[in-house]
């Protein structure tokens, strides 16, 4: 049974799609299988693939862990249409509806559809890497629900919390989303990533041991600002071998500027 | 107009976001022309900017969020409005601007191991009173947010201004990417004690309908700060007002039609907030009783 490792944002945007495609190739170089999985619902870039619909986010995230695109990676989506919602499953258009019918209609559908892909990833790969977006303290559509139900409850996954620094209030959006989390969820938290960050690294520090002291939980570390990644909503995506080159830029940026080695007890 | 009566303190409030690009220059300009139309005089005030962008006016230059309020506001810019600017003029290089006129040109790095603090702040006190002896109400507006725990000595713009004031300060998150709960949480967990007696509550900005969710962040808000949430203001598209960070220079600041098409999105941002906040309680933390005039 492979293990699954959870990353969400203190917003939507603070980059754990990027982070995500970054532990995969990280975990493929050190010779591990690995997988990303979508919990993230409603999808924007979407592009056609041999095996139906999938996310330009989870797309990606396939390229960087070496492996083929494939509708268990992320099984449900949603595209917004007009004020309602397409619901696909397994990249395929099953419904058109509102938000409060999804609920109502596909509720435990969805929930099925989620845990199946999940444990089928979990049975191929030697990890998952959960990509959850944003605020664990909001509920988007089911999205929360098939983190806390699956991945938190019965996979124990370990969440790395994802703050982007690029507008400011970083500080104040870590603190605030600790202050939401329940005891169980913040126990489950192993630490904090600082996305996007281009000032002076020596007055950031100060600052990220303030707040290390404050959620009791270690800043395992502070990427920087990439203006050459591959814009997921450009539409010529950046090409396959800029994209590689961003992968491996990445997972080094990983190695060099984040502590990962919690992960050598999921591993073990 | 009359004039107010000689002496009499102008009534302040204070609009922070807990970052940057939530809308605090939006909210702070729909709130010139909104008390303007009132029938109070009023001024904007940012007592510290970082832009690219700045606003010619008689006496030099000031960031261009302030230009654009005291356009909403019906009066004409000064120096006051916006006393420090900190331009980037070159790779690596700021313009220190200091009440309109360059005051020096230094290294970015050089500039944020600079300390200015004691000398930023006179400058700020008596810009800001300025002001107050020539207008009603002054609007003030913070920059970035005001919990940055690494940099609370340096941060003139925020907390050390409102102090200044005696500013009530209304905190603005921006609901359009998430985590605005927690944002508006954290920056509150995250100020001295001192600084949260400050804070008269929450403002949401681009709310998207969603009325359970901000019913839910209101309760939870209410509950472990005791503070009101003063409204959700609606996303307003396209505004055609030039961005305080943005590339372009504002060329066309004086031609009639650009003026006149200005005019036209100051009073559909007044009429946007008008509506989205609760104006009896922004006018009580202001300590006024109300409109002096039904807005027209």
């Amino acid at each position: 049974m492979g293990a699954v490792l959870m990353v969400q944002g203190t917003a939507a945007g603070a980059g754990t799609s990027i982070i995500c495609a970054a532990l995969c190739r990280r975990f493929l170089q050190a010779g591990y299988s690995v997988a990303p999985f979508g919990a993230q619902m409603l999808g924007k870039n979407i592009m056609a693939q041999e095996s139906g619909l999938i996310s330009r986010e989870q797309f990606l995230q396939a390229e960087a862990a070496g492996i083929k695109p494939d509708s268990n990676l992320q099984p449900v989506f949603l595209l917004k249409n007009h004020n309602e919602y397409d619901l696909y499953i397994h990249g395929e258009k099953i419904d058109t509806l509102t938000r409060q019918e999804l609920q109502k209609k596909y509720r435990q559908k969805i929930l099925t559809v989620a845990r199946e892909a999940l444990e089928a990833l979990c049975s191929t790969y030697d990890l998952v890497v959960v990509d959850g977006g944003g605020n664990p303290g909001e509920n988007n559509f089911l999205q929360q629900e098939i983190i806390t139900l699956d991945i938190k409850e019965k996979y124990k996954a370990p969440l790395l919390v994802v703050a982007d620094i690029e507008w400011g209030g970083m500080f104040a959006s870590v603190a605030g989303t600790f202050a939401l989390l329940s005891a169980a969820e913040k126990a489950q938290v192993v630490g904090i990533i600082v996305n996007r960050f281009r000032g002076l690294r020596e007055s950031l520090q100060p600052g990220l041991v303030m707040l290390e002291d404050l959620v009791q939980k270690p800043v395992l570390g502070v990427l920087g600002y990439y203006p050459q990644l591959p814009v997921v909503t450009a539409p010529d995506f950046a090409d396959g071998k800029e994209r590689e080159v961003f992968y491996l830029l990445l997972s080094s940026a990983l190695q060099e500027d984040v502590d990962l080695s919690f992960t050598r007890h999921l591993l073990a | 107009m009359e004039a107010p009566p000689a002496g009499k303190q102008s009534a302040v409030i204070m609009i922070q976001g807990t970052a940057s690009h939530v809308g605090k220059s939006m909210i702070a300009t729909a709130l010139c022309r909104l008390f303007a139309r009132h029938g109070y005089r009023t001024a904007p005030f940012k007592s510290w900017n970082m832009s690219v962008n700045s606003y010619t006016t008689d006496g030099g230059e000031i960031g261009v969020g302030q230009g654009q309020q005291a356009e909403a506001a019906g009066i004409k810019a000064t120096v006051a409005m916006n006393p420090l600017l900190i331009k980037p003029s070159a790779p690596g290089q700021v313009q220190v601007i200091v009440r309109g006129q360059v005051h020096k040109t230094i290294d970015s790095g050089a500039y944020r191991k600079e300390k200015l603090h004691d000398f930023y702040l006179q400058i700020i006190e008596e810009s800001l009173a300025e002001l107050r002896r020539e207008y009603e109400i002054i609007v003030i507006e913070g920059a970035g947010s005001p919990a940055e725990i690494n940099l609370r000595e340096q941060d003139v713009a925020n907390m050390k201004t409102a102090h200044l004031a005696g500013a009530p300060v209304l905190l603005v998150g921006d609901l359009s990417r998430g985590g605005a709960l927690a944002a508006a949480l954290g920056t509150y967990l995250l100020l001295p004690p001192e600084d949260r007696a400050l804070l008269g509550g929450f403002i949401f900005n681009k709310f998207d309908g969603d009325s359970k969710k901000l019913e839910t962040f209101t309760q939870i808000l209410s509950k472990k700060t005791k503070l009101p949430v003063l409204g959700a203001v609606p996303y307003v598209k396209n505004l055609g007002l030039a961005e305080e960070d943005g590339a372009t220079d504002r060329t066309s600041q004086h031609s009639e039609t650009a003026k006149s098409e200005s005019n036209r999105q100051y009073n559909r941002l007044a009429d946007v907030v008008e509506v989205a906040l609760n104006l009896p309680l922004l006018y009580d933390l202001m300590g006024l009783a109300g409109p002096r005039k039904e807005s027209n």
